[in-house]
């Protein structure tokens, strides 16, 4: 059973635990593949999660029949005549882990809690920015270490998503998102008002 | 037929809130295409916390520093280089293999509906207005927040160009090979062209925008040559 992914031919449908992939044909172009979402595991080997409506269409023409994925029309289905076809030898699709991210669980904790004590500190330096100066740079400077601030804790979460201390800063990014949002409406409301009662007063 | 447009808010003004609409819209719209593209659950939703506030960041920064350091403003294409910063990151971020192409392009798809709405905010707040211009469909502008004028509805124009480039976008991405390039080439031509038709661009042969859309398809032209070389030469 062949699978004929839009314009990608031969792919091959395989099992692998709880986990289905399309696997693509050998020496098929790199941005193809990336075009149709196509991803790599860690040997290199490029594989796509089919999604539930492609799953339920391939599974209609399991194992007997090739699936003919098209843009103008619904998947169609043609006879296997070879089927039933040897099972093709089960890889690792997709990857369980990532082995440049497994550390120990004592060292990854260490640099988890590491660089979220950056991000607190980065947090702490834009307040304290802030209260010394309100001017252009002094408000760029404090922006740009809330920023960082942030892309560190999300370091933490994609990465060390066990860590108590990530899930504590994200909170307190979060609700800073949230308070940032609201000072702002009301301080352009609070500035609208003014200068409608300045207006008022005949400037 | 002319619109009348009246600047005295009653309680808030319409901009911050088109700002925020819009991004939104923007950014739940590239969450659900990210996500039908199989990029991780907590990688589409930490895009959509970083997005915005590096989006704001980057507008805030490029207006501050081509207005020579006088003042802060929201420079749209200073917000495509927010956008597109926090999809690089979070891709550099993400175990998950192979997902800066994807997480760029649904970002290029979402960006002129992004773009539109907010468009929708500055039409009604009476800033990045058109010219001088008294035919059909001109807006009379009155009020306390803007100074009495009929103008070219330029900001209204913005809105439906970049509203039909994103509804095209979405409707041949999954059909047409190089949808997503033709809409980002297309979306900086717009930027270029409509600029000719503000205010702020009298007096001018290019301005800082149109020179900075310009900078923009050239490089996308030159990403996509060497893109579509290396593919062939893997091929």
């Amino acid at each position: 059973m062949f699978i004929y992914y839009y314009t990608i031919p031969k792919c091959i449908f395989e099992f692998h635990e709880t986990q289905s992939v399309i696997l693509p044909p050998k020496g098929t172009a790199e941005g193809l593949l990336q075009q149709y979402g196509f991803q790599q595991n860690e040997n290199g080997n490029w594989y796509k999660i089919p999604n539930p409506q492609e799953y339920e269409a391939i599974m209609k023409g399991y194992p007997n029949y090739h699936v003919i994925f098209s843009f103008d029309a619904p998947p169609a289905y043609e006879q296997d005549f070879q089927n039933p076809a040897p099972p093709p030898p089960v890889q690792s699709y997709p990857p369980p882990s990532y082995p440049e991210f497994q550390e120990k669980p004592e060292t990854s904790g260490r640099t988890a809690n590491i660089l979220c004590c950056i991000a607190l500190a980065l947090l702490a330096l834009a307040f304290i920015i802030i209260c010394i100066s309100t001017e252009g740079p002094a408000l760029m400077l404090s922006f740009g270490s809330v920023i960082l601030s942030c892309i560190l804790t999300i370091i933490v979460r994609l990465r060390y998503p066990d860590s108590v201390f990530g899930k504590i800063m994200l909170g307190i990014l979060i609700l800073l998102f949230i308070l940032f949002i609201i000072a702002v409406v009301e301080v352009i409301i609070e500035c609208i008002n003014c200068l409608d009662s300045c207006w008022s007063c005949s400037w | 037929m002319v619109i009348e447009i009246n600047t005295n808010y009653t309680l808030i003004p319409p901009y911050p809130v088109m700002i925020l609409l819009s991004f939104g819209a923007g950014i739940t719209a590239m969450y659900f295409l990210n996500r039908r593209d199989n990029i991780q659950k907590n990688a589409a939703g930490y895009l959509c916390l970083l997005a915005p506030v590096m989006s704001i960041f980057f507008g805030a920064v490029l207006t501050y520093l081509s207005s020579g350091f006088q003042y802060f403003g929201l420079s749209s294409l200073g917000g495509l280089a927010g956008m597109y910063a926090s999809c690089v990151i979070i891709a550099l971020i993400n175990p998950q293999k192979g997902t800066v192409r994807i997480m760029i392009k649904n970002c290029t798809l979402v960006l002129p509906l992004l773009y539109s709405i907010s468009k929708i905010g500055c039409l009604l707040g009476g800033c990045c207005r058109g010219m001088s211009y008294h035919g059909i469909f001109c807006i009379h502008y009155t009020g306390s927040n803007t100074e009495e004028a009929v103008v070219f509805p330029v900001q209204l124009a913005e809105t439906l160009v970049f509203l039909i480039l994103f509804l095209s976008g979405i409707c041949l991405e999954k059909k047409k090979q190089n949808t997503v390039r033709i809409i980002f080439i297309l979306s900086a031509v717009s930027k270029f062209l409509l600029d000719f038709l503000r205010e702020s661009h009298s007096g001018q042969i290019l301005s800082f925008t149109q020179i900075l859309c310009l900078i923009l398809i050239l490089t996308g032209l030159a990403i996509f040559y060497i893109t579509d070389k290396k593919n062939i030469c893997q091929a």
